[in-house]
C-alpha cells in the first residue's frame, strides 16, 4: 500500500527530474542558438543536444517513475511503467534510426 | 535565417506561451497556423515545432503540478498507454497526408477548441477555485484509454497536446476534480507529444533554427505567466483568444481555399 508520504517522495523526484530536464535542455538550446549566431557554423551540435535531451526527458521520467514503483513494491504501476516505456523507446529507436522515415518513400 | 528572423520566433514564441499558460492551453493552437500561414513555414514542421513547444511547456509546468501533488501519476501513466500508441501511429500517419488536408483538420480542431475556450471562459465569470482537493475514485477506466488514445492521436496528426479531450472526459465521465484532470493531462503530454516527436524529428519534420527560438519563447512566456496567473482575470484573455483562434482558423481555411497553400 502506498502511504501519503510514499507519493511526497515520488512527486518530488519526478518533478525534479523533468525540471532538470526542461531547464537543461533550453540552456542548450540557448547556447546553441547563440553560438551559433555569433560564430557562423558552430552552435548547431549544442541546438541539437538540446533538443534530444528536451525529447527524451519524458523517456527518463517513465524510467525514474518505474524504479520509485518497483522500491514501493507497487508492481500494478511497475508494469505500467514497462509498457509505456517500451512504447517509447520502441518508437523513438524505429524514427531515429530511420526505419519509419523510410516507409514514407 | 538570421538575427531577425530569430528574435521574431522568440516573440512569437513568448506571446503564445504566456497567452496559453494563462488560458490553460498549449501555446500549439497559435503557433501552428502563424507559423504555416505568414512565415512560410511547411505544414509538417509547423506541427514538428509545435511539439517540440509542447513538450517544452509541459516538462516545465508540470514538473510544479506533480511536486504539489496535484496530477494524478499513476492515473496518467495508465492513461499514456494509450495516448503513446496513439500518438505514434497517428505521427506516422501524418506523413501520408497531405498538408492541405492536414491544414482543414487542424482548422476543424481550432474551432472545437476556440468553443471549448467560449465555455471555459463563460465558466469562469463567477467560478470559485477549488483550493482543496475532493476525494475522488477513478471511475470508467476503459472510456478514459479510448479517450487517451483519440487525444495521442491528435497529438500525433496535429501536434496538439490534446488537454481539451482529455481534461472533459476525466472531469464529466471519469469523477476526476477539475484541477487534478489538468494537473494530469498535462503530465501526460510531454510523454505524448515526445513520441511523435521522435518521429517527426527521424523525418525531418523538425527544423532546429526555427524550433529553437520558438521553445525558448514559449519556455520563458508559460513560465512568466505561470507566476502571473493566480493574479489575472482569465474571462478577458480567453475571450481575446477566441478570437485570435477563429481569425487564424478563417485565414487558414482561406488560404487552402484560395489555392495559396
Amino acid at each position: 500500500m502506498t502511504t501519503q508520504t510514499d507519493k511526497q517522495e515520488e512527486g518530488k523526484i519526478l518533478g525534479w527530474t523533468l525540471r532538470l530536464g526542461a531547464y537543461g535542455s533550453v540552456a542548450l538550446i540557448v547556447l546553441g542558438l547563440f553560438l551559433r549566431f555569433a560564430h557562423e557554423g558552430v552552435g548547431l551540435g549544442f541546438l541539437r543536444a538540446g533538443f534530444l535531451l528536451l525529447m527524451f526527458t519524458p523517456a527518463v521520467r517513465i524510467l525514474v517513475a518505474g524504479i520509485v514503483f518497483l522500491r514501493e513494491r507497487d508492481y500494478h504501476y511497475a508494469i505500467v511503467s514497462a509498457v509505456v516505456l517500451t512504447v517509447v523507446v520502441l518508437t523513438s529507436v524505429l524514427a531515429l534510426v530511420g526505419i519509419l522515415p523510410q516507409l514514407e518513400k | 535565417m538570421n538575427a531577425e528572423h530569430v528574435t521574431l520566433l522568440l516573440i512569437l514564441g513568448f506571446i503564445a506561451g504566456g497567452v496559453g499558460a494563462l488560458a490553460g492551453i498549449g501555446g500549439g493552437i497559435i503557433i501552428t497556423p502563424i507559423l504555416a500561414i505568414y512565415l512560410g513555414v511547411p505544414m509538417h514542421q509547423a506541427i514538428g515545432v509545435s511539439l517540440t513547444a509542447v513538450i517544452a511547456t509541459s516538462t516545465a509546468t508540470s514538473s510544479v503540478y506533480v511536486e504539489k501533488g496535484l496530477s494524478n501519476i499513476r492515473l496518467g501513466m495508465t492513461l499514456e498507454m494509450a495516448t503513446t500508441i496513439g500518438a505514434a501511429m497517428a505521427a506516422i500517419i501524418a506523413g501520408f497526408v497531405d498538408r492541405k488536408t492536414l491544414a482543414v483538420l487542424f482548422s476543424v480542431f481550432m474551432l472545437y477548441t476556440a468553443a471549448s475556450l467560449v465555455k471555459k471562459a463563460w465558466d469562469s465569470r463567477h467560478q470559485k477555485v477549488e483550493t482543496e482537493i475532493p476525494p475522488y475514485k477513478v471511475k470508467r477506466l476503459s472510456a478514459g484509454l479510448g479517450a487517451s488514445l483519440v487525444a495521442g492521436g491528435l497529438s500525433g496528426l496535429l501536434g496538439i497536446g490534446g488537454g481539451p479531450i482529455k481534461v472533459p472526459i476525466m472531469f464529466l465521465f471519469m469523477g476526476i476534480p477539475l484541477r487534478v484532470a489538468t494537473a494530469t493531462s498535462n503530465f501526460m503530454i510531454g510523454v505524448t507529444a515526445a513520441t511523435s516527436a521522435y518521429i517527426y524529428y527521424g523525418r525531418g519534420d523538425i527544423p532546429l533554427l526555427v524550433a529553437g527560438p520558438i521553445v525558448t519563447g514559449v519556455f520563458a512566456g508559460s513560465l512568466i505567466s505561470a507566476r502571473l496567473a493566480s493574479r489575472v482575470r482569465t474571462t478577458y484573455i480567453l475571450f481575446l483568444l477566441v478570437f485570435v483562434t477563429l481569425y487564424l482558423a478563417a485565414n487558414l481555411l482561406w488560404k487552402v481555399w484560395g489555392g495559396k497553400f
